[in-house]
C-alpha cells in the first residue's frame, strides 16, 4: 500500500489481512460503507478504508473525545504511544486506552500502542494545523527550556501569545536574516533562535515542537471525555407518560380532522411543490391549532403516506390517500405508531417551514420561505440527529425532562463534525417534534417512546406500549336535556357514523360532544332513517334514559319531515283531462315508464324526445314546453394513491445497515480474494494473457490431475476477475469447474479465459 | 389507567360526570380555576378561559395546583400543550404588580424586566407611565390606575393590584341579626371579597346577593355608595338594608330620577348615573361627592359602559360585584376583572339550590297551534311582525287561563312582553298588570300585596324583569320575551326560585306558538335552562295536565 510508510508492520493491508473475523466484522459494521460495492480482497478494503470520502464518514460518526484523541495523534510528532497520548489530552491512561482501542478497530488509526498511526486520510481531514500547532520544523533544540530565557522575558511573552494557536503572527519583513548577536527586538530574537520560524514575507509561525513543549506537552487544553450533563427539571414519570399520551391522542385527532378537512376543501398544489401559506393557515383555523402545528400534522401526515399530491383533471391536489382509510381502520395506539414510525425514520426536516432556503438553485429560490409538503425539505441529517435527541432524552432517564440547550450540547458532544448549526437546529426542532407526537411529556421522554430506540423499532412494539394508556373504545352515550350527547371517550366506529348521522361534533378530544339540532336530525332523516330507528338507536345506545327534550325533537322533525316531496323526471305531461291521462297509462306504450302525481300530471323518467315520439306514434299530439331543470350529481370522495417516501434506509448513512449475514458474505468474499491474491502468480498483478492452446493444455491437466488452478476470466461485460478454480472438465468450448468463491460448479467460455496457471 | 370524573377537552372545556364518586370533590377542586358553563343533568361542561385562570391566580392558586388537579381528576391523559398553555397563562398574572411606593406613590413592579420592557413600548401604555424610578419599577399617573389594569389585560399582561384602599369616612354599620343569621355561603362570600379587596361574588338568584351587600357593608363600617339598575331595585335595596343593619332611613339617600339625597349610604341607578346633557354626565359629582369606603355595584352583568369609565377613576376605593352571571352579553366580562376586580366567590345554582336555599324549578315548554287564518297571516307577514303575530296568538291566552286555573291557589306571574296581550291576559284573569306607566308607589303597592298573598296573580311586563323580590311566586308563566337572551331568562327563572314555606316544585311555563319564530327562540331558552341543569319538558298544549 502505498499510504504507509516502510515500517513495521509493513501495510495496513498486512495488519487488516491479521484481522479475525469478528473484528473485521465489527469494521464493517460501524462503517458500512466499507462492504459498498464489496470489496474483492484485503487490499482493496484496505485502500477504501483511507479513502478520505470513508474516512470522513468515519470521523464524522465520532464524538467529541474521539475527533480529540485523532487530532492530538495528528498533531504529536511519531511516534506517539498512549501514555504520550495520554499527556496530550490531558486525561488518564485508562480513559484514553479503551478510545484508543476503538480507532483502532475503526481502522482511523494503525500500529500498537506504543506506536500509533492516524491514517493518512486524518491528517488530510484534521488540516495543517490540528489544534492550532504550526508545522514540524527538523532543526534540533537541545534545552528548550534554556533557548527560551536566553531570550528574555518580553520574547516570551510573544510566545506565550502563540502558544494555544493560531500559532502565526504578522511580522514586517519575517524572513529577514537574523542571528543572535544581530537580534534587537523580542521577535527577532526569537527568530534567531528557530523558536519562531519564518512562513512567509509577512508571518512568522511558531514550530510544533516549541507549540508542544510550551504547552507541557498538552495538545489541547481541555477535553471532555464524557458528554454535557443533561441538566433539566424533575417531573414525576407517571405524569410525564400520561401528558405524552395525551399529546400523542391530540396528534392523532389533529391528523384525522386535517386529512377530513383536506377531503373536502382539498388545497392545491404549487407550482413549486408544496402547500401555500395560507391554505395551512385556514387549515390551522379549522383544526384548532397553531400555523406551525398545522404544517407539523400535514408533514406527519405525508411522511406516513396519507396525503399525496394528486393530478385532478389540469390541476394537482393534495388529497387523502386510500392508506388514510386503512388508517382509520386501525385503533387509536396504532394509529399513533404508525404516524411517529413514518417521522421517525423520515428525512424531511419540519423545522424548516418558513424560513428561507439557504441551499437553493438560484437566488430567488433562496428568497422564498419553504412551504409546507415543499419537495425540498429532505435532509439526509435529519434522522441522524433525531435518534441522537432521542437517545439523548433517553439518557436523562425516566422522570428528567433536560433543557432543551443541554440536550443539543448532548448531541453536539455526539457529532462535533456534523452541520454546526443547522444540527443543533435539528435537535431543538426533533425535541419539539417530539413533544407534538407525544414522546416526551412535560419535556421528559415517556416510557412508550422507548421501544423506538431499539435495534429494530416496529409500530406493533410502539402502539403496544402506548396501548395501556390510550382511551378505550366506548359504545354509549350520555344523552342530556340540553340537546347534547356526550361519549365519555373514543366511540366505535359504527356508533360514531351512526351518531355522526343525527348529530354535529361540538367539541372532541378525550370524549366527544355530540349537539342534536333540527337540522341534525334532519340530516338523519335524509339518509333515510326513521324516527322509530332513531328512538330506538337513542335507547339502545345512551347509558342513561332519552331526555324527553330529544325525543320530542326527533318527532317535531319527522313531523315535518318529508311534507314536501321531490324528485327527477325528465319528461312531464299535463292535461286538463284526467280521462286523457287514463287512458295513456293504460295503454302502457313501450320505452316509457308513466307515473301519475297528481290527476292532471303523470311524469316519466324517458328523455321528452322519447316520450314525445312514442305519443306521436300513439297518434296523440302534445306540445312541448320549455323548462329548466339541473341534476346535481355528488362522486365519491376523492382518494389518491401516495408514493413511497423516501427514509433513512435508503442511505447509506446508518450504523447499523449490515444485517449478520450481510457481514458474513462480505468476509468470506474478502477473504476468498485473499486468498487469490496471495496465490496469484504474478506479484505485481499484471497478467500477460497466455496463447489460448496453452490455457486449454493447463486446464485440461487440472482437470485430469484435479489441481486447484488460478484463471484470469473476461465476463461478457468486459469485467476481468481473477479466481481460482478446480476444473472437472473441458469440452466444447467450455470449462466446468468448482469455484472457490462460490463452491457451486460452474461454466466459464474458454475464448474469455485470459489466463491459467496451476495452484500448488 | 385512572377512572377518573373529568374529562379534559382539546378545545380547553372540561366534561365532569355528576354521577361518579369523586364528582363533587372535582368540581370543588375546578371550580376556583374553571368557567362553568353548562350543567345539564349528566355531564357538566366547564370551560379554561385566561380570564378564569387569572380569577384562580388572583385567589392564591398557581399552576401546579392547577395542572395537579387536572392530572389527578382525569380519566385520560391530558394534552401536553393544553398543559403548557395553562403554565403560561397563569405565569402572565402578577408579572405586573401596581404598589404604592412609600416616597413617589402608585407605582408598577415587575418581577419580570422583559415583561416591563414590552409594555412600556406599548403605545397604548406609554401615556399612563411616569418616569422610570429604577431598572423594576415606573410610576403610574394616579389618576390612570383603573385604565392601565385596563390596557394590560388586554394586552395580556394583567396586573395585580396590591396599591391598597383609602378607608373613607367611617360610619357605623351592623346587621342586626334577629331571626335571621348569615348563611354559611353568604359568609363565605363576604369573607373571600373582604381578604381579596375589591372583586366579584357570583350567586344566583334568590340565593341573597342583597344580603351579602349588607354584609359587606357592614365588614366596612363605611359610608357606601350602592349602584342599581332601577329604582324599584333601589327601594327593594332600602327595604332591605332596613330590616337587616343598624341603618336608619334617615342614613339611606336614593339618587334617582326623582330624587336626588346624598347621605352616608346612597343607593344610585345606572340609569340616572348615565344620563348626559349636552354629551356631559351631569351626575358625576356623586362620586366625589362623599369619601365613599365601599362603591357595591348590583347587576354587575349589566353594568353599562359609561360606569365602567367612571370606576376606571374609582380604584383607590373598594368596590364589591354582584351578579347572577359573569356571562355579558356585549362580552366585556375583562372590564369586570379589571376594574371591579376578580371573581372572589361563586357557587354554581344547583349546588345551593341542593342545600335547599332556593327552590327546585320545572321548566315546561307548551306548544300551542295557531288558528289556520293566523298560519295564513304569518306565513305572508313582514319578517319583522312575525314574532309579535306569533308570540300573542289568542291561543296562547286560552292556555294561560287553564294554566291559572290548575294552578288556583298558588301564587303565579305572567310575564310578557307586548302591553296589549299583557292587558286582555289581565282582564281574563281578572287581576292587576304592572307595566312601564304604573307609577312607583302603585308597583310597590301591588308588589306588596302580592307579597302578603292579597292578590295572587299578577301580570308583568319587562320591567319586572330586573330585580324585584317577589318572595311567593310558586308559578310563573312565560307568554312572550325579548328574543331569547339568556340573561332575561336567568331574570324571569328566579322570579319563582325562592323558597318556598313547603318545599313545593315551583314551575315555570314558557307557551311558544308552533313551527313560528317563536319556537325558535325557544330553542335558545331550551338549551339555557338545561344547561343550567333545570328539568325542561316540552308538551304539545292538547297534552298539558292531560
Amino acid at each position: 500500500m502505498s499510504t504507509t510508510e516502510p515500517t513495521r508492520p509493513r501495510t495496513l493491508a498486512e495488519a487488516l489481512r491479521g484481522w479475525g473475523d469478528a473484528a473485521l466484522g465489527e469494521l464493517l459494521r460501524r462503517r458500512p460503507d466499507l462492504a459498498l460495492p464489496i470489496p474483492a480482497d484485503t487490499g482493496q478494503l484496505a485502500a477504501r478504508v483511507t479513502s478520505n470520502a470513508s474516512a470522513a464518514r468515519a470521523i464524522n460518526r465520532l464524538d467529541e473525545f474521539g475527533v480529540d484523541l485523532l487530532e492530538s495523534l495528528s498533531a504529536l510528532p511519531e511516534p506517539v504511544d498512549v501514555k504520550l497520548l495520554s499527556l496530550g489530552v490531558g486525561q488518564p491512561e485508562e480513559v484514553v486506552r479503551p478510545r484508543v482501542s476503538e480507532l483502532l478497530d475503526l481502522a482511523l488509526v494503525w500500529g500498537t500502542e506504543d506506536d500509533l498511526r492516524p491514517i493518512r486520510a486524518v491528517h488530510e481531514l484534521l488540516g495543517p494545523t490540528p489544534a492550532g500547532l504550526g508545522p514540524i520544523t527538523t532543526r534540533h533544540f537541545g534545552d528548550l527550556d534554556q533557548l527560551i530565557d536566553d531570550a528574555g522575558p518580553d520574547a516570551r511573552a510573544v510566545l506565550d501569545k502563540l502558544t494555544w494557536g493560531p500559532p502565526t503572527g504578522s511580522v514586517e519583513k519575517a524572513d529577514r536574516p537574523v542571528t543572535i548577536a544581530s537580534a534587537r527586538t523580542p521577535v527577532e530574537r526569537l527568530l534567531a533562535r528557530g523558536l519562531v520560524v519564518p512562513k512567509d514575507a509577512n508571518t512568522v509561525v511558531l514550530p510544533r515542537q516549541i507549540g508542544l513543549h510550551l504547552r507541557g506537552g498538552r495538545v489541547l487544553a481541555s477535553t471532555r471525555p464524557v458528554p454535557p450533563p443533561l441538566d433539566g427539571k424533575k417531573v414525576s414519570a407517571a405524569i410525564a407518560d400520561r401528558a405524552a399520551a395525551g399529546a400523542a391522542l391530540d396528534l392523532v385527532r389533529l391528523v384525522d380532522r386535517a386529512l377530513e378537512q383536506l377531503g373536502t376543501e382539498p388545497p392545491p398544489v404549487l407550482r413549486t411543490g408544496g402547500v401555500g401559506v395560507r391554505e395551512v393557515r385556514s387549515l390551522a383555523g379549522k383544526i384548532g391549532a397553531e400555523e406551525q402545528t398545522a404544517a407539523a400534522v400535514l408533514e406527519m401526515a405525508y411522511a406516513a403516506g396519507l396525503v399525496a399530491a394528486v393530478e385532478v383533471g389540469n390541476s394537482e391536489l393534495w388529497l387523502p390517500t386510500s392508506a388514510y382509510d386503512d388508517w382509520l381502520e386501525l385503533d387509536l395506539a396504532h394509529r399513533w405508531a404508525q404516524l411517529v414510525m413514518a417521522w421517525f425514520s423520515g428525512l424531511r426536516a419540519i423545522g424548516l417551514i418558513g424560513r428561507r432556503d439557504s441551499t437553493g438553485s438560484t437566488a430567488a429560490a433562496r428568497e422564498r420561505l419553504i412551504n409546507a409538503l415543499a419537495p425540498d425539505l429532505e435532509r439526509l441529517l435529519a434522522p441522524e440527529i433525531r435518534v441522537l435527541a432521542l437517545q439523548a432524552l433517553a439518557e436523562a432517564g425516566a422522570g428528567n425532562a433536560p433543557a432543551p440547550e443541554t440536550v443539543v450540547m448532548w448531541v453536539a458532544w455526539h457529532r462535533p463534525r456534523r452541520g454546526g448549526q443547522f444540527r443543533d437546529d435539528l435537535v431543538q426542532w426533533s425535541v419539539s417534534e417530539a413533544a407534538l407526537l407525544g414522546l416526551t411529556g412535560l419535556g421528559a421522554l415517556a416510557a412508550h417512546a422507548k421501544p423506538l430506540l431499539g435495534p429494530e423499532p416496529t409500530a406493533d412494539e410502539l402502539a403496544e406500549a402506548i396501548s395501556s394508556l390510550m382511551p378505550q373504545p366506548v359504545s354509549e352515550v350520555l344523552l342530556q336535556a340540553d340537546l347534547t350527547a356526550v361519549a365519555p371517550g373514543p366511540l366505535v366506529r359504527t356508533v360514531q357514523d351512526e351518531l355522526s348521522a343525527m348529530a354535529d361534533v361540538e367539541s372532541d378530544g378525550g370524549a366527544g360532544v355530540y349537539r342534536f339540532s333540527e337540522s341534525s336530525v334532519r340530516r338523519a332523516f335524509d339518509l333515510g332513517r326513521t324516527a322509530e330507528q332513531l328512538h330506538a338507536w337513542l335507547a339502545e345506545h345512551s347509558r342513561t334514559p332519552v331526555p324527553q327534550p330529544l325525543a320530542y325533537l326527533v318527532d317535531d322533525v319527522a313531523r315535518r319531515h318529508g311534507v314536501l316531496r321531490l324528485g327527477t323526471a325528465s319528461t312531464y305531461l299535463r292535461c286538463d283531462d284526467e280521462n286523457v291521462l287514463t287512458q295513456l297509462l293504460n295503454s302502457n306504450l313501450p320505452g316509457v315508464r308513466f307515473r301519475r302525481l297528481a290527476p292532471t300530471v303523470v311524469v316519466s323518467p324517458s328523455p321528452p324526445d322519447m316520450v314525445l315520439s312514442r305519443l306521436r306514434d300513439a297518434g296523440l299530439a302534445p306540445l312541448a314546453e320549455t323548462f329548466d331543470g339541473a341534476l346535481h350529481v355528488t362522486g365519491a370522495p376523492r382518494r389518491g394513491e401516495a408514493p413511497r417516501r423516501r427514509t433513512s434506509r435508503d442511505f447509506n448513512e446508518s450504523a447499523f445497515d449490515l444485517t449478520d449475514d450481510q457481514v458474513k458474505a462480505v468476509i468470506e468474499k474478502v477473504r476468498a480474494g485473499d486468498r487469490i491474491a496471495a496465490e496469484r502468480p504474478d506479484d505485481d498483478g499484471l497478467v500477460e494473457p497466455a496463447a489460448p492452446a496453452e490455457t486449454i493444455a493447463v486446464l485440461t491437466n487440472a482437470a485430469e490431475a484435479h489441481t486447484r488452478t488460478w484463471i484470469a476470466y473476461v465476463d461478457h461485460n468486459g469485467h476481468s476477475s481473477e479466481r481460482i478454480v478446480e476444473p472437472v472438465r473441458v469440452a466444447d468450448g467450455w470449462l466446468t469447474a468448482y469455484d472457490d468463491t462460490t463452491e457451486t460448479p460452474r461454466t466459464y467460455a474458454l475464448h474469455r479465459i485470459s489466463t491459467a496457471r496451476p495452484v500448488e | 389507567m385512572s377512572d377518573g370524573p373529568l374529562i379534559v377537552q382539546s378545545d380547553k372545556t372540561l366534561l365532569l360526570e355528576t354521577a361518579h364518586a369523586e364528582a363533587s370533590e372535582c368540581r370543588k377542586a375546578i371550580a376556583p380555576f374553571a368557567e362553568l358553563e353548562r350543567a345539564p343533568e349528566h355531564v357538566h361542561t366547564y370551560r379554561l378561559t385566561p380570564l378564569g385562570l387569572w380569577n384562580a391566580r388572583a385567589a392564591g392558586h398557581d399552576a401546579e395546583q392547577v395542572i395537579d388537579v387536572l392530572l389527578r381528576y382525569s380519566r385520560y391523559p391530558v394534552p401536553h400543550s393544553l398543559l403548557v398553555d395553562i403554565a403560561e397563562t397563569l405565569d402572565r398574572y402578577g408579572r405586573l404588580r401596581l404598589e404604592k411606593h412609600p416616597q413617589h406613590g402608585l407605582v408598577l413592579v415587575t418581577t419580570d424586566r422583559p415583561v416591563l420592557e414590552e409594555v412600556m413600548r406599548s403605545n397604548k401604555v406609554k401615556p399612563m407611565l411616569g418616569a422610570r424610578l429604577d431598572d423594576d419599577t415606573v410610576l403610574v399617573h394616579p389618576s390612570e390606575r383603573g385604565h392601565l389594569k385596563q390596557t394590560l389585560l388586554k394586552i395580556g399582561w394583567p396586573a395585580e393590584d396590591l396599591a391598597g384602599y383609602v378607608d373613607g369616612e367611617a360610619h357605623q354599620i351592623d346587621l342586626v341579626t334577629d331571626g335571621w343569621e348569615l348563611r354559611p355561603y353568604q359568609e363565605q362570600a363576604t369573607d373571600s371579597f373582604w381578604h381579596g379587596g375589591s372583586g366579584v361574588v357570583v350567586l344566583p338568584c334568590g340565593a341573597g346577593k342583597t344580603i351579602v351587600g349588607a354584609a359587606a357593608m357592614a365588614q366596612a363600617s363605611a359610608t357606601t355608595l350602592i349602584l342599581v339598575t332601577n329604582t324599584v331595585s333601589a327601594r327593594q335595596w332600602k327595604d332591605e338594608l332596613l330590616k337587616r343593619t343598624s341603618l336608619t332611613e334617615e342614613e339611606i339617600g336614593e339618587y334617582s330620577g326623582a330624587r336626588k339625597e346624598i347621605r352616608p349610604v346612597t343607593i344610585a341607578t345606572y340609569q340616572v348615573m348615565t344620563t348626559r346633557r349636552k354629551g356631559v354626565y351631569t351626575h358625576l359629582e356623586l362620586f366625589d361627592a362623599r369619601d365613599w369606603g365601599l362603591i357595591v355595584y348590583d347587576e354587575v352583568h349589566l353594568l353599562p359602559a359609561p360606569i365602567f369609565r367612571m370606576t376606571a377613576d374609582l380604584q383607590t376605593r373598594r368596590r364589591l360585584g354582584l351578579t347572577a352571571t359573569l356571562v355579558r352579553e356585549d362580552g366585556r366580562e375583562g372590564d369586570v376583572f379589571s376594574l371591579i376586580g376578580p371573581k372572589r366567590y361563586d357557587a354554581p345554582w344547583k349546588d345551593i339550590e341542593s342545600q335547599g336555599w332556593i327552590a327546585p324549578a320545572d321548566c315546561i315548554e307548551v306548544r300551542v297551534d295557531l288558528e289556520q287564518t293566523e298560519r295564513f297571516v304569518y306565513a305572508t307577514a313582514e319578517p319583522e311582525d312575525r314574532y309579535r303575530l306569533a308570540a300573542s296568538t289568542p291561543a296562547k291566552s286560552k292556555l294561560v287561563r287553564r294554566i291559572a286555573e290548575h294552578h288556583a291557589d298558588e301564587p303565579l306571574l305572567v310575564i310578557g312582553q307586548y302591553i296589549d296581550q299583557l292587558d286582555e291576559l289581565g282582564e281574563r284573569l281578572e287581576c292587576p298588570v304592572i307595566k312601564g306607566e304604573t307609577t312607583v308607589k302603585e308597583r310597590q303597592r301591588l308588589f306588596q300585596a302580592f307579597r302578603t298573598g292579597e292578590i295572587k296573580r299578577l301580570v308583568v311586563s319587562k320591567v319586572a324583569n330586573f330585580s324585584i323580590d317577589l318572595p311567593e311566586a310558586s308559578v310563573a308563566i312565560q307568554v312572550s320575551g325579548t328574543f331569547g337572551s339568556r340573561q332575561e331568562e336567568a331574570q324571569r327563572l328566579g322570579r319563582v326560585l325562592r323558597p318556598k314555606g313547603d318545599g313545593r316544585t315551583a314551575r315555570f311555563y314558557s307557551i311558544v306558538a308552533r313551527d313560528t319564530i317563536d319556537a325558535e327562540f325557544a330553542a335558545h331558552r331550551q338549551r339555557f335552562l338545561a344547561e343550567q341543569g333545570y328539568a325542561y319538558t316540552i308538551v304539545d298544549a292538547e297534552n298539558l295536565f292531560a
